[in-house]
């Protein structure tokens, strides 16, 4: 009865106060480490491909049976989106301005997912802006191209045609090439 | 007599401990800020005055190499400045002070490694497409036709 007592003293109703100095000293320590390299302003890259003569007499030897898919952005028209079949079969999508000044981002996105559904293989996408696009919009389209907006939408792709293996990805159109980077 | 007493209550040492929780909260949300924002990236890539990124939400952390800056009003190599946007003739495809200043960078970087062509453009936000396609065709035309896109981070 002494000992349970005992017990009941040591684990009730006595107050104590934890010791937190040493963790404040480690923080202390810490912070203006973190404050040196923590980076406030995040610069990331994309990844582009620009046409060369050389390249791209390689590339279309290399064609395969793939659709090409050209985006032409254009300032006083908007957007217009060409799917080219290997039996030369050519589909093309339009997507006016909003007011005519604005970019419609989310139709495109919308239009994109379609074409995606249906040639899940094609990962590659050719740019082909106007003089008087903004490097603004630009980049905009880009990520417009790289991933659907809204909605979980994946789409599988062959990913070995020898052994049959299919994969999952989120992604539509993440290589982008400047079509007519070489034309100015 | 009162007041004899009362100084030497006052004298009596006592323990006085300074309550440091809300200190000790405060840093800890501070270092949970900070953790959220450290950086994982193997270069720092710097910002130049007089040049707005474009955001976008990829997710590619830069490499290191050469930067080519395109502001508003004029063109980098590094630290070098080649030359103004205002004197870009808009007949001529290329930049011929870019192209001479890159052919001249990758022939230095020949001599210290194997060259893969890839180089970052930073570009200011508000510039059209003539002035990025001068840009981009001088690039592919001195052996730089990976083009690193660099925009500021964001959803």
């Amino acid at each position: 009865m002494v000992r349970k007592k005992n017990l009941h003293d040591l684990t009730h109703g006595v107050e104590t106060d934890l010791d937190l100095a040493p963790l404040l000293s480690i923080m202390v320590k810490l912070i203006p480490v973190l404050l040196l390299s923590s980076a406030f302003v995040h610069v990331v890259i994309i990844d582009t491909d620009l046409p060369q003569p050389i390249k791209s007499r390689i590339e279309e030897n290399k064609k395969d049976q793939n659709p090409e898919i050209e985006l032409k952005l254009s300032s006083q028209t908007g957007y217009e989106i060409i799917v080219k079949s290997p039996n030369n079969k050519v589909e093309r999508v339009t997507i006016p301005l909003i007011d005519g000044k604005h970019f419609n981002f989310v139709t495109l996105n919308h239009e994109l997912i379609k074409i995606k559904q249906r040639y899940p293989s094609v990962f590659e996408i050719q740019l082909n802006p106007d003089s008087e696009t903004s490097y603004d919009t630009i980049i905009r389209t880009i990520d417009m191209a790289r991933k659907p907006l809204r909605g979980k939408h994946t789409f599988q792709y062959l990913k070995n045609p020898e052994t049959g293996e299919v994969e999952e990805t989120d992604f539509m159109f993440p290589e982008v090439t400047f079509a007519n980077a070489l034309d100015g | 007599m009162y007041r004899r007493k009362n100084f030497q209550y006052m004298e009596v040492p006592k323990r006085f401990t300074l309550n440091i929780t809300s200190m000790a909260d405060m840093f800890t949300i501070l270092l949970v800020f900070l953790l959220q924002n450290y950086s994982l990236s193997e270069v720092k890539v710097d910002l130049v005055p007089n040049l707005k990124l474009p955001v976008s939400a990829s997710f590619i952390n830069p490499k290191k190499l050469p930067i080519i800056y395109v502001s508003k009003d004029e063109i980098r190599l590094g630290d070098k400045t080649i030359t103004k946007v205002s004197d870009i003739n808009p007949k001529v495809p290329q930049i011929p002070e870019l192209l001479s200043a890159l052919q001249e960078e990758q022939g230095r970087l020949q001599g210290i490694q194997k060259t893969s062509g890839e180089i970052i453009l930073q570009a200011d936000r508000d510039h059209s497409y003539q002035i990025i396609q001068k840009v981009m065709h001088t690039l592919s035309v001195a052996g730089f036709p990976k083009v690193k896109l660099a925009t500021l981070s964001g959803e």
